[in-house]
Order: C-alpha cells, then structure tokens, then sequence
C-alpha cells in the first residue's frame, strides 16, 4: 500500500480524534436541551488555562491533571448551568444565540484581562516527540489525544447504554415529556449533562493542552470545527459526531496531503454543505 | 404636559422625526476632528449593516451567521476588477453586488429547497464564509492571499475615492437612510408579514399558503445583496483588504450581537445597536487599549447576556414598550412578539 496514502489516514484519524471528544459533548448538551452550545470553545481555552497553570505552579503533568480539571470544569458546569443556560432554553434561536455571544466575549475578556493575550505553551517532552513506523510518521502527542478521546467515547457510551443515570439522559433526550411523565427530574438531568459535556472537554483540554498554544482565542477555531462536525453527523446523535470528526478529518488530511493544506478546511466544509442538501439534518440525525 | 397630551402632539407632529436625519446631514459642516468622523462612518457602516442582516435573521428569523460571505464578495470584487482591469469600482461595484445576491441565491435555493433549518442553515451559513475565507487564501497568486489588496490610490470621485472622510460619512448615510426606509417599508408589507409568519410558525405559514421557501430566499437574496453594498464600501474605504478582515467570522459575530442588542425584529432596533454599541467601544479601545479595553467588552458581554434574557426585541422592544404604556392600549404593535 502506497505510504503517503496511509499517512494519509492516519492523519486524519488522529484529526478527527482530536475534534471528537468536544463534538460529542456539543451534542451531548443538544441531544438532551435542543441548544447549541456556541461557547463551548471557551470552556475548552479555560480548560487548558486550567492545565496550564497547574503545570506551570504545580508542576503536573497534564496527563494526570485529567481528574483535577475534569472535576473543576464538572462544578463549573453545574453552576453555568443553573444561572444562565437553564433559562435560555425556552427562547427563540436569536436570543440564545445574543446570550451565547455575550457568553463568549465574557470568557474571552476574562481570559484576556487575567492571563493576557500571550500564546503559551507547555513543554511535556513525550507530547512532542514522534514514532515512525515504515515511514508513517506518528506525532505521539496527537496519537494520545486520539487514544484517550476514544477512551473517555467509549466510557460515555458504556455510561448511557448501561447506567441507570446514563438511561435517564438517554430518555430524556427521546422525549423530554415521556420522560418527565415517568417520574425523571429533567432538570436534574439537564445539569448533569451539562456538567458532564463540560467534563469531557476537561479532558480534551488536558491532552490538547500539550501540544496547542494556549491563548484566550484558541477556543474559537475548535468551536467552528465542532459546529461543522456535529451538524454534518446530526445535531444531538453521538455515532453522528464521530462519523463527522472523522469525516473531516479525513478530507483535510487529504486535500492537505494531495493539493494544498489552506484549502483543506474550505473542501471540508463545502463537503459539509453538499451533504446537508441530501441529508437536511445531518448523517445521522433524526428529523424534528 | 400628560401622557394623552404628549401622545397628541406626536401623532400631530410627524414632521418631528424628520429632525434627526437633518441634524444627521448637517454634522459634516461642524469642524469635526477626523477620528471622530471615522466612529460615525463605521458605526453608520455597522448601522447599515445590521439592519441588512436583520431582514433575513431578524424578520425571517433565518439565522444567518456567515454574513462576512457577502460582505467580502462584494468587497473582493470590486477591489479585483478595479486592481486588474482598472474597472472604476461604481460599475465593479455593482457586479460585486451582483456576484453576492447570485451566491445568495444558490445557498438560499439550495437550503431552503431541501429543508435545511434552523441550526443547520446558520451553521451552512457559517461554513460557507470559511469556504470563502480558504479559497481567496490559497489562491494567493490572484487574490494576494492572506496579504490582501491593496488598491491604488487616485483620490477621484470617479473611481469611489475621495479625499475627505466627510464623503464617505455622507454616502453612507444615505446609504443608511435607504436601508432604514427600505426594512421600514416591509415591516409594514405583506411581503413583512409572511416573513413574521414565517419565523412564528414555519409549518403554519405553509398552510396557509404562503410559499415559504420563494419569501425566505428573496430575503436572504436582498439581505446578501445589501451587505455586498457593504462590502464595497469597505473596499474603497480602507482601499485595502484581507481575507481576515473582510469574510472574518468576527465580523459576523459583530453584525448578529450588534444587530440583537438593539433588536432585530423591526426597522429601527439594529441601528440602535450600531449607535449605542460601536461609538463606545471604539472610545474605549481608543483611550484605554492594551489590557484593560478587556474590561469594558467584558462587560458588553454581560450586558449582551442580560439583554438577551430580560428584553426580547432588545433595547428597540424595551422602548416600544415603553411606548405602548404611553399610548395606552390602542397602538399595539405588528409582529414583535419575540
């Protein structure tokens, strides 16, 4: 098999690694309110800050800094959601989308008045070495990403599927009133959701923190790329965000590899575009 | 003076809103420092702006979050045919504003032909500004890539350039003034009335026979085609762009916040914003800068956040408001419930 074509793959498998575990808590939050949640970039940069400064004062590696940010990041979702996300649900798209842009420039501001606009990094050697493998160049930080993104997937699924809690979420999502009817507190459920999305990007943040610059607008670019991702598998269905990472992934690792890497992401999205016209709400997303 | 007979001498004295705008047109003969000048000129330009956007994403409530697509389609044209072909950027001009109502077309017919909605339009939106954003990056040997145009400059009217900024604030205002009465005059026609109905309730407006798809795309078509205008103007403005700047998703951010704070469901709330809004954040980044201009956009957001939760319609639906509690019950406004 031709090397540059499984290059070719894999960089678009560790791509798509990277931006699965903030789709699937996008859609996680979509699945179980029916809101995007447009600032979840900037819970990722707060994350990373977070990672950041406790390598920086601590001196812990941001691998075994995952619990320590994942349960910050949990508290702080919980109190996200009880001040302000619980009541925007009920409004129309533009005032959630004005709260949502307001919430943006407020965790963009603070970050930028607290720790400047400074690009930092933090230096974990293993995340910057490389293994090469017949010629296939692997970057470990990246392919870490990807194996602790599919984990923290796998483990989110196994708690849906076969938790009580998990079976809650899941029949909240279906069908909020079914579910209420039964006896499900749903607005229990909604923070723990919530809490949980931004838990999972607590984890993106600590295996990103490592080899991103970390900057109050890092969020920004992982946020479009999550919007595109989730919409493009289906708003709110979990296989349909890690069909949609790993869909363009894919595509921008190959335009990148075969033309020219400044059109990559412009394809990608046009692809994007394309399907949504055969398939109006996404791969896998169910009509509403 | 009441409430009845404050109400009495507004309904007889149309003539009094006629005041701004003159006020409006006489500000150039004022000895006004350049910057000064500049902040009236952008925030007329955001004015403009918003109130495009808002006859798509306010009145339709098509959330359109791409709008920089059109706004650079425009402004890379003109700056293109003129930096190539020498081609005076008032006919350019109008070919850029072709160019972005046939690309409006096309994502429009496309979407709204398959039933593409709600956050599925706003995020095709989105990413077709990124697609554009990639293309005229890479295609660095005609478009100068992530440099930009710059444009020569010939100070001739002839060419859409001048060499007082007070020419451009008046073209803009009239501009401003032909948006405003243009939003206004579908506000109150039917075409207005299908668009509300359609953003109340989709499905109901199709049963009762209003082609929704045909009014959705005529309004986005417009509202692309107007902020192609934009584009232009921004082109001959700064006589130089970058694809950063002109289809950079902040603007877009920019537009949609801006045009929501003052409130976008009617003709006048989206000026609002652009007035309230850009003369104050362009005094502070001007005096404060650095680290601490953060603060005061910092607060921006909480107050974009609490506008958002507390006054459906923005601060336009807060005064109109206010307005119906002077008027009593009779003057009820058309199609504002959100």
């Amino acid at each position: 098999m031709n090397v540059n074509l499984l290059q070719g793959l894999v960089n678009g498998l560790l791509a798509g690694g990277i931006y699965m575990t903030i789709a699937v808590g996008i859609n996680l939050i979509y699945g179980v309110m029916r809101i995007v949640n447009y600032a979840h970039g900037e819970v990722l940069m707060i994350g990373m800050y977070i990672a950041y400064w406790l390598f920086i004062l601590a001196g812990v590696n941001p691998y075994l800094a995952i619990p320590i940010v994942t349960a910050i990041l949990f508290v702080f979702g919980v109190l996200l959601q009880k001040s302000i996300i619980e009541p925007v649900l009920d409004l129309p798209l533009q005032r959630q989308i004005l709260i949502f842009i307001g919430l943006i420039h407020v965790f963009q501001n603070s970050a930028m008045f607290l720790w400047s606009p400074d690009y930092r990094s933090i230096g974990v050697p293993i995340a910057r070495e490389s293994i090469t493998i017949s010629f296939i160049y692997i970057p470990i930080g990246k392919l870490l990403a990807l194996i602790i993104a599919l984990a923290s997937a796998l483990t989110l699924y196994y708690f849906l599927k076969k938790t009580k809690l998990g079976k809650f979420i899941l029949a909240t999502s279906q069908d909020p009133d079914a579910a209420s009817a039964l006896g499900i507190d749903i607005r229990r459920i909604r923070t723990l959701t919530f809490a949980l999305s931004l838990a999972l990007t607590g984890i993106a943040a600590c295996t990103l923190s490592p080899i991103y610059f970390i900057f109050p607008y890092t969020g920004t670019g992982f946020n479009i790329f999550s919007f595109i991702i989730i919409t493009l598998g289906g708003l709110g269905s979990y296989t349909g965000a890690i069909i949609g990472s790993i869909v363009v992934g894919m595509i921008e690792s190959f335009v990148s590899l075969l033309s020219d890497a400044s059109i990559a992401t412009a394809v990608a999205f046009l692809v994007f575009i394309l399907i949504l016209l055969f398939r109006p709400s996404g791969i896998m997303g169910r009509r509403e | 003076m009441s409430k009845a007979d404050l109400k009495d001498y507004l309904t007889r004295n149309k003539k009094l809103f006629y005041i701004p705008i003159v006020i409006l047109f006489l500000i150039p003969l004022l000895p006004i420092p350049t910057y000064v000048m500049h902040v009236l000129v952008l925030s007329l330009l955001f004015a403009y702006l918003c109130t495009s956007w808002a006859i798509v994403s306010g009145f339709a409530g098509q959330v359109s979050l791409g709008h920089t697509c059109f706004y650079g389609i425009g402004a890379y044209t003109t700056a293109l045919l003129f930096r190539y072909y020498g081609l005076t950027p008032w006919i350019g001009g109008v070919i850029g504003i072709a160019f972005s109502a046939v690309f409006a077309f096309i994502l429009g017919y496309a979407c709204f032909r398959f039933r593409v909605r709600g956050p599925y339009f706003t995020f095709a939106t989105l990413a077709s500004t990124v697609i554009f954003e990639g293309i005229f990056i890479s295609q660095s040997r005609i478009t100068g890539g992530e440099l930009g145009v710059e444009m020569p400059y010939t100070g001739s009217p002839l060419y859409f350039q001048f060499t007082e900024k007070v020419h451009y604030y008046i073209i803009i205002l009239v501009l401003w003034l032909g948006v405003l009465f243009l939003s206004r005059h579908i506000q109150n026609s039917k075409f207005g009335y299908y668009l509300f109905a359609i953003r109340e309730d989709e499905e109901a407006a199709e049963a009762c026979g209003i082609n929704t798809t045909k009014y959705k795309i005529f309004a986005f078509v417009l509202s692309a085609a107007l902020t192609g205008f934009g584009g232009v103007f921004h082109s001959q403005y700064y006589l130089y762009i970058t694809p950063k700047t002109v289809y950079g998703l902040d603007r877009s951010f920019q537009i949609s916040s801006t045009a929501l704070v003052g409130g976008s469901n009617d003709w006048f709330g989206p000026s609002l914003g652009s007035f309230l809004i850009n003369p104050i954040v362009e005094w502070t980044r001007a005096t404060y800068g650095g680290t601490i201009y953060t603060l005061p956009l910092l607060v921006y957001g909480l107050l974009m956040i609490f506008i958002g939760r507390f006054l459906p319609g923005g601060v336009s639906g807060m005064i109109q408001r206010g307005l119906i509690s002077l008027k009593g019950e009779k003057g009820a406004p058309k199609g504002r419930s959100q």
